[in-house]
């Protein structure tokens, strides 16, 4: 080989030499090769499920019978009788109540407030404070339905031994208060850590300057504090009004009674498709409701860009 | 306008570090104060205090004559200016700088009024007032933060270290600029920085600090050319003073086996055999190339260039002194000089409590207490 390759013509300006080429085209094929193991797994368990949802919304399969074996697609029918269904419009209007009652005010409410007021706990205190709540949010679903159903039972429960055998039946006089009450328990510690970490990132020059200025405790949460981390409390907002929307927990406490007053829409979509048995049923209600779900985060994500 | 008078202020933190000790001061109405000193050494906790946003131990704090220790921060009406500005992201520069206004429920015009006026005078105006603080540079937020510390007309202006995030040159603009305003405006100020060149050029008076102690209080003049200690010789200057042991002898001082004259203030106070210490700015020691009596002859070993000066080590003995010579007479390295300290400008403390010759002297200070003591 010649000194410094003396010899060879110039490659063109521009143009990249083989030896680019080649490694460029490595390179796409070693990021095909590192993504696909990863692309199969969310086409198999997610893409493929949401595409086979929508094909059973239109399709009268059933768990059982001739539908069950050979099910016929039937358009929008299933679309239009949840629309027309007086149960339907309940649920919907169940689970609004409750992703308000329990997510917006009082997990978001809740966890907003914890994390003002202990904002300037530190050490053993707070880190006692923190684990309590968090326990509220890791313990499983199902021991937390039973401790609640035990906190709330007529004759034998904690609530009512502690307001003196006052025998109210909670569960079956205020069915949605009662799992409004208990998702907010349950979900409060996230909203609450979240707001936390959100006060932090707050300079304390920005209060001390407005309260030198004279801001009282309310003037410098409405004019600072909140201004300053809207992003955070609205993608807070976004989240636990997901999962809340999506939540079943309720249904181990109340299986959706009495009288259909807890009836959330996943509880609504699980006794058509799996007690009932119509399966394309339920998958057309689902559909609905990943459609709300989209519209709350297109919502959520016009409101914070509106901030720019 | 108010005077600002401190009385015995001490302010122990949880763990016990003790941060104000027993400090008191007086700021005179209308004087530009600094509060100079190495960090930690409680200066930021006392001008804190003063704002309220500290709760000292015990002592008091007089405002114009009221005593506003256990006032809010809101009631004591101060503006403080912070190292970060604390202009608030999702306000207009206009909205910032009226917003203590707001605070005060004053009406939307009059807000506006008063951001554009106060605004005109620190050249802000136009269309940056409806930007945002993030949209400004350094320098702008600089003077939106002056600017709202100004709309509310407070009695006294506190700041903390406001020229610090700057650059150099944009620095010393802004230093001219506060102190042609703070003239103008003729509000008391109290004004920490670490940065002793700042707090010479902008004060009228200044206090220099260590460990919850005033050390010097005096004017930037006095404390530079007789600072009453080691610790202030040592702090206060752009290039440090030479701080030589020596011992007193008869009619003169010995240097690591030279001889210097004793300086006729202190002749009277010195006794043979004191060990003391030599306080020499290097720009008051002359640097000869021939030699001459009662000076410090040694052998030139770094040369740094100053610009206008270079800055020359020598070695003496075995210790090393500095002296600044102007560009048209810099020796070279290796070269054999003497050195003298000018008439007057010598400075000589005890070696003991590191306080100048003839002072009275002073309880050491001690180790922080490890507990907080009852105040």
């Amino acid at each position: 080989m010649s000194p410094r390759g003396a010899e060879l013509p110039a490659p063109p300006r521009g143009a990249s030499t083989p030896a680019e080429a080649s490694a460029a085209a490595l390179s796409t094929r070693g990021a095909v090769a590192f993504l696909t193991p990863a692309l199969l797994l969310i086409g198999v368990f997610l893409i493929f499920p949401a595409l086979w949802t929508l094909y059973l919304g239109i399709t009268d399969y059933r768990l059982t019978g001739i539908q069950a074996a050979q099910p016929q697609v039937i358009g929008l029918d299933n679309y239009t009788a949840a629309l027309g269904d007086p149960a339907f419009a309940n649920s919907l209007w169940v689970t609004v109540l409750y992703v308000l009652g329990s997510a917006v005010i009082g997990q978001l409410g809740l966890g907003f407030a914890l994390a003002w007021m202990f904002r300037r706990w530190q050490g053993p205190a707070r880190n006692a404070l923190e684990v309590l709540v968090i326990v509220a949010w890791i313990v499983p679903s199902s021991v937390v339905a039973f401790l609640w159903i035990a906190f709330l039972d007529t004759h034998n429960g904690t609530l009512n031994a502690a307001l003196g055998n006052a025998n109210i039946p909670w569960l079956f006089s205020w069915p949605l208060l009662s799992i409004i009450v208990f998702n907010t328990w349950r979900g409060t510690a996230f909203s609450m850590l979240l707001c936390g970490g959100a006060l932090n990132t707050l300079p304390p020059s920005h209060l001390e300057t407005a309260r030198l200025a004279g801001a009282s405790s309310w003037q410098q949460l409405r004019d600072i504090v909140l201004p300053s981390i809207r992003g955070h409390l609205l993608t807070n907002l976004l989240l636990i009004s997901l999962w809340t929307f999506n939540d079943f927990t309720p249904y181990l406490i109340t299986a959706g009674g009495p009288n259909f007053a807890t009836d959330t829409l996943p509880v609504y979509i699980f006794r058509n498709a799996l007690v009932n048995f119509q399966l394309g049923y339920g998958a057309a209600i689902s559909a609905i409701l990943l459609v709300i779900n989209l519209g709350i985060a297109l919502i959520y994500l016009r409101v914070l860009r509106a901030r720019n | 306008m108010a005077d600002l008078e401190i009385r015995g202020l001490t302010k122990v933190f949880p763990g016990g570090v003790r941060a104000l000790d027993e400090l008191s001061l007086h700021i005179e109405d209308g004087e530009f104060f600094a509060l100079l000193g190495p960090s930690g050494c409680g200066k930021t906790t006392l001008l804190r205090s003063i704002a309220g946003l500290e709760t000292p131990n015990s002592g008091k704090i007089l405002i114009g004559g009221r005593d506003v220790t256990r006032l809010p921060p809101g009631a004591r009406d101060l503006a403080m200016v912070f190292q970060d500005y604390a202009l608030y992201p999702h306000m207009t520069v206009a909205d910032n700088i009226a917003y203590p206004l707001k605070v005060r429920g004053v009406g939307r015009k009059e807000r506006r009024d008063t951001a554009e006026s106060v605004g005109r005078s620190l050249q802000i105006q136009g269309a940056m007032l409806d930007r945002r603080p993030g949209q400004l540079s350094g320098g702008q937020q600089q003077r939106v933060a002056l600017a709202r510390s100004i709309a509310y007309r407070p009695h006294v202006f506190l700041f903390d270290e406001p020229l610090s995030n700057l650059d150099a040159r944009l620095r010393l603009e802004a230093r001219t600029f506060l102190k042609q305003l703070q003239r103008d405006l003729g509000v008391t100020t109290v004004y920490v920085t670490h940065d002793q060149a700042e707090a010479l050029a902008l004060a009228d008076r200044m206090a220099v600090m260590e460990q919850g102690r005033i050390r010097q209080l005096d004017t930037p003049s006095n404390c530079f050319l007789r600072p009453a200690n080691i610790f202030v010789a040592g702090f206060i200057g752009s290039t440090p003073m030479n701080l030589l042991p020596a011992t007193v002898q008869d009619g003169g001082l010995d240097v690591a086996g030279r001889k210097l004259l004793i300086p006729d203030a202190i002749r009277a106070q010195a006794k043979v055999g004191d060990a003391v210490i030599l306080g020499a700015r290097p720009e008051y020691v002359s640097v000869s190339a021939t030699e001459l009596p009662d000076s410090l002859g040694g052998i030139v070993r770094v040369l740094e260039n100053l610009g206008v000066d270079s800055l020359v080590t020598v070695e003496v003995g075995d210790l090393l002194v500095k002296a600044t010579v102007p560009e048209e007479r810099v020796p070279a390295v290796g070269d054999q000089v003497w050195l003298q300290p000018a008439q007057g400008r010598l400075l000589v403390y005890r070696q003991d409590d590191g306080e100048q010759v003839g002072a009275p002297p002073v309880a050491p200070i001690e180790a922080p207490a490890l507990a907080p003591q009852a105040g």
